[in-house]
């Protein structure tokens, strides 16, 4: 009898507890009016992104606070999501019709979220905004897609080098200036024994499975090669060889440290900061980590150099962006908070906290005193060129993951590099209709 | 309708009152999004509703011609004999030893250390492994020391290797589901049967094999059939650990359907293979219809 | 006896320490520094121990939140799914109807699709019921995935109960209503026990279809929290496992007084047989 009326019980609270909480969707996914919206009519944006959980998240919400308080019609609606999971949410909203009205781009998705048409277009967005002006800004993340921009830059970030100081100058070596260098510093670096190697690196297939995208697509711009030739996609350029073939070369030196078929793009930073590393291919976000992680490991950062040393090298450019969705029935006033958050006091204070490089010219950020190295990068940055082909790539996301696939069996040695590159190639012959 | 015939009314209506409530929950929320992914299985294009169209079987031909199903397939089916055969026999075995007759309070202690895998998220278990499982990770580090050399052992790394540590890892994190049931199950088996065989002389190990095993088959034989289900759309533990990898070989019918829906961004292949994969766990549930069948009373 | 007993301890134990070892690695990168999570030479035990990781789990209001809510979602999933797999698989146990095995099959077809193939139509439907970013939206998806276990075990261990126990009530007058919930209802108190403690994890362990059917902060649970510690250049290594650690407390609890039900000889054995 107890066990009967304690169990309607818990029925009756918990009917009343669901139609209690039979709460109230967010203002955004309910039919809003549709007539035309005029600037006084209070109007709520939903912003997804990941910036929330990490660095900087408290100088996010004040710029919020401010926009909203300077337009108090404007509510920003912060949707944080982690970063593994904000790309499939954007999308499986937008199958749901419910995609948020902002959207915090990591710029490999920007074509794939095109061709699902999730952007909106923003150009007459920024050419009727008379306190804009586009040249202020790093021009990568204005590639056009079939004539339109459709990313905003919030901060910029790129792929070099990174070595470790103290490993280099106890084998008496200096950085390397050709990939001849980069075999041979980490063959004399790597002493299993005293559990040293001279590299680190992933291309393992969990979850991002972005191997290809750290290591191959850098030292590929490094030789100011392509993966866009004549407008077909391909692999099967020199260039893409050589970035195989130095991995297979390491590997087969032993230089690699063990688990690049395992470890996450995190993991190998991780190994980096340990200090029993000699060198990684990373990006400047990678910074704040490692020197967090070992204070006293002495690291520095040069850009990858071109395969004989000679020529310019170009860097795999890389960093946050922030799009409209399409869906979006407010685009001027979202224009009107992007346009806040890259003011470039701003994009400043923000990349300030976040520990971040201003994707603005002329900005400089105020923590070189902690983190040394980043003068380093923004010498770096201000002196060379920077490339990003995968934001305008079709199916950026599953091509990026066959390469890596390659790169994993040329370092179990299952393929050669030739077979492996046809066989991605093939692939991407496939995926992309070409 | 007279007494007699209301009577039977009620008494045939009786069941499905009983079910009535559980019906409508599955059929409102789960039946639709079954549904809709068998009708996503015949077309294309799913997110563009201008250019979305009805292809047939086209998606099925696709998805069976992929190079990498047969793979999948062959790890699929490995991967869940071997995690139901490892879940039952440790469940079995430990839900014996924590239903032995010593104190109540080491009774508790021991079951809930035996309970903690199934406790934490997926999450948390895949990076847990992956950092004891690191090449310079703890596993190595003991193994190690135990063996007096250097070993560093690509635990989820290397093809085969990747698919026993996976197994290893299923196991530890799975067993729990069935050690609690069979736990319970134990509850329902009649002292007296153990008592008369120790009258006779049969020994615990004996006692085990012809009072326990088979008084507890019924519910091993669910519970096997339920595990497998699950195990074959064991989704996050397998993706966030290897990915599928190294090169496929750790690939199951729900990291394939992941890939080709979130990665390649074929909803219709990702469904029509997901119809398949029912294809096949329906032959599972038949067996499971059969032996309700068997047990009705 | 005795014999018997130091044999099922000795087992106990040292299996226990394969089984545990995990959990002790956890603990182990709970109460370190980041920078020591990954080491050369890899420590067992911190070399500067530290309950930095803990501090910042129990100072952040949004974590209690979280923690709350897979609490709560846990309850109410499981007094629901447990309410009605019981009534559903006394249906199914007892009575015999036109349909009943494909109903059974039915049943557990459910659980043959891929949950993430489930994920986009889910999140379709629940707009449309205008269930999207609620609390009743995700409970009401935990109670489907939930209800086929219970259903499963309920009808197993009414099997177990002789039928006899039935007649006997219902010669003393009882309906079938009463028949089950004062009489058959007690008696399977272990099965019952069995898909409590099944639910309630299943409902505090689930992330795909948290992160998919909800939108706010508020209503965020604790394996979301977890997964934000994953940022995008780094983890809260510390932090994932002390909160994974600190979070498991209350499921452990559900768990021990779950258990006790699970006493040998305690249940009804003297009707069968």
């Amino acid at each position: 009898m107890k066990k009967a009326l304690s169990l309607i019980l818990a029925l009756g609270m918990s009917v009343l507890l669901l139609t209690g909480c039979a709460g109230a969707p967010s203002s955004s996914v309910a039919a809003p009016d549709s007539e035309e919206p005029v600037a006084t009519e209070p109007v709520t944006l939903e912003f997804i992104q990941w910036w929330s959980s990490e660095a900087g998240s408290e100088e996010l919400d004040r710029l919020v606070a401010e926009f909203e308080s300077q337009n108090p019609n404007i509510d920003i609606e912060l949707v944080t999501l982690p970063f593994g999971d904000v790309r499939t949410q954007i999308i499986a909203s937008q199958a749901s019709k419910t995609t948020p009205d902002i959207l915090a781009m990591n710029p490999p998705w920007t074509r794939e979220f095109y061709d699902l048409q999730i952007l909106a277009p923003l150009d007459e967005l920024m050419a009727a905004d008379p306190d804009f002006n586009k040249e202020d800004y790093f021009q990568a993340s204005f590639t056009q897609i079939e004539g339109g921009t459709y990313l905003m830059p919030v901060n910029t970030q790129a792929f070099y080098l990174f070595y470790n100081k103290t490993m280099f100058e106890q084998a008496g070596l200096t950085p390397p200036t050709s990939w001849e260098e980069i075999v041979s510093c980490a063959r004399q670096l790597t002493d299993p024994d005293k559990n040293q190697y001279g590299f680190t690196v992933t291309m393992a297939e969990q979850e991002a499975s972005n191997g290809s995208i750290l290591f191959f697509y850098p030292l590929l711009y490094a030789q100011n090669g392509r993966t866009l030739v004549d407008g077909q996609y391909t692999v099967q350029t020199e260039e893409m060889y050589n970035a195989l073939d130095l991995l297979r070369q390491l590997n087969e030196d032993g230089s690699l440290l063990p688990g690049t078929t395992t470890k996450s793009e995190v993991q190998m930073v991780e190994e980096f900061s340990v200090g029993n590393v000699g060198m990684m291919i990373s990006n400047d976000s990678h910074i704040k980590t490692v020197t967090d992680r070992n204070p006293e490991l002495d690291f520095g950062i040069v850009p990858i150099p071109t395969m004989d040393g000679t020529g310019t090298p170009e860097l795999r450019h890389h960093g946050w962006d922030i799009a409209i969705s399409e869906s979006c029935e407010h685009k001027q006033e979202a224009w009107e908070f992007i346009s806040f958050l890259c003011e470039k006091e701003n994009m400043q204070s923000y990349c300030n906290a976040a520990l971040k490089l201003p994707a603005a010219y002329g900005v400089t950020v105020d923590y070189l005193d902690e983190y040394p190295v980043v003068q380093d990068v923004m010498d770096i940055v201000n002196t060379y060129d920077m490339v990003e082909e995968l934001m305008v790539m079709p199916k950026a996301s599953a091509c990026w993951v066959d390469l890596t696939k390659a790169g994993s069996a040329v370092v179990q040695g299952a393929q050669t590099v030739d077979d492996a590159l046809a066989q991605t190639q093939e692939l991407w012959n496939e995926k992309l209709g070409q | 309708m007279n007494k007699q015939q209301l009577f039977r009314l009620r008494k045939r209506a009786v069941p499905w009152l009983l079910l009535l409530p559980a019906l409508l929950v599955m059929a409102a929320v789960i039946a639709f999004p079954i549904f809709k992914v068998i009708q996503y299985s015949f077309i294309d294009n799913i997110f563009l509703a201008e250019d979305m169209r009805f292809v047939g079987l086209s998606n099925y031909v696709k998805v069976l011609q992929d190079p990498r199903t047969g793979k999948m397939l062959l790890f699929t089916v490995v991967f869940t004999l071997g995690s139901v055969v490892l879940h039952s026999a440790l469940g079995v075995l430990f839900a014996v030893l924590l239903n032995g007759r010593i104190s109540s309070r080491a009774l508790a202690f021991f079951r809930v250390l035996y309970v903690l895998p199934w406790i934490f998220t997926a999450a948390v278990v895949a990076i847990t492994w992956q950092l004891i499982l690191n090449p310079q990770g703890v596993a190595n580090v003991l193994l190690s020391a135990a063996m007096g050399r250097k070993v560093m052992v690509e635990w989820l790394g290397k093809p085969v290797l990747a698919v026993f540590s996976l197994l290893l890892i299923n196991a530890w994190r799975g067993y729990p589901t069935c050690m609690v049931s069979f736990l319970a199950g134990l509850q329902n088996i009649p002292v007296s049967l153990y008592e008369a065989a120790e009258v006779d002389g049969a020994g615990k190990v004996r006692q085990f094999f012809s009072i326990t095993l088979p008084q507890l088959r019924p519910i091993i034989c669910s519970m096997a059939i339920l595990d497998g289900i699950w195990t074959m759309n064991l989704f996050p533990l397998i993706w966030l650990t290897t990915g599928g990898g190294p090169l496929g070989t750790t690939e199951t019918i729900a990291t394939l359907t992941y890939r080709m829906s979130f990665v390649e961004y074929e909803f219709g292949r990702s469904s029509a293979l997901a119809v398949i994969g029912l294809l096949i766990t329906t032959v599972g549930i038949v067996f499971y219809m059969k032996l309700q069948k068997q047990v009705d009373f | 006896m005795k014999r018997d007993k130091l044999v099922n301890y000795l087992l106990l134990m040292v299996i226990g320490l394969f089984v545990f070892f995990p959990v002790f690695w956890m603990m182990s990168v709970s109460f370190r520094p980041n920078g020591e999570v990954f080491g050369n030479p890899l420590r067992i035990l911190p070399a500067t121990p530290t309950l930095e990781a803990y501090q910042k789990v129990l100072a952040d209001p949004d974590i209690l939140t979280y923690f709350l809510n897979s609490y709560l979602n846990g309850m109410v999933v499981t007094a629901i799914s447990i309410a009605l797999g019981i009534m559903a698989g006394y249906a199914l146990s007892r009575y015999s109807f036109p349909g009943k095995s494909l109903l059974n099959g039915a049943i557990i077809a459910t659980q043959t699709i891929p949950q993430v193939t489930l994920v986009i139509p889910f999140f379709i439907l629940m707009v449309e019921y205008g269930l999207y970013d609620t609390r009743t939206g995700l409970v009401l998806a935990y109670i489907s995935f939930a209800l086929p276990y219970t259903i499963v075990m309920m009808v197993g261990h009414f099997n177990a109960i002789s039928p006899e126990l039935d007649d006997a009530a219902r010669i003393d007058g009882a309906s079938e209503w009463r028949t089950l919930w004062q009489i058959i209802v007690p008696v399977a108190r272990p099965g019952i026990m069995s898909a409590v403690i099944y639910t309630f994890i299943l409902a505090w362990n689930e992330f795909i279809f948290a992160t998919t059917l909800l939108r706010s902060d508020e209503l965020k649970t604790f394996p979301i929290g977890i997964a934000l510690l994953k940022g995008e250049a780094s983890f809260e290594w510390n932090m994932m496992m002390a909160m994974a650690l600190l979070g498991s407390v209350p499921v452990i609890l559900v768990y021990l007084v779950g258990q006790r039900q699970f006493i040998a000889g305690l249940a009804s054995g003297g009707v069968k047989g």
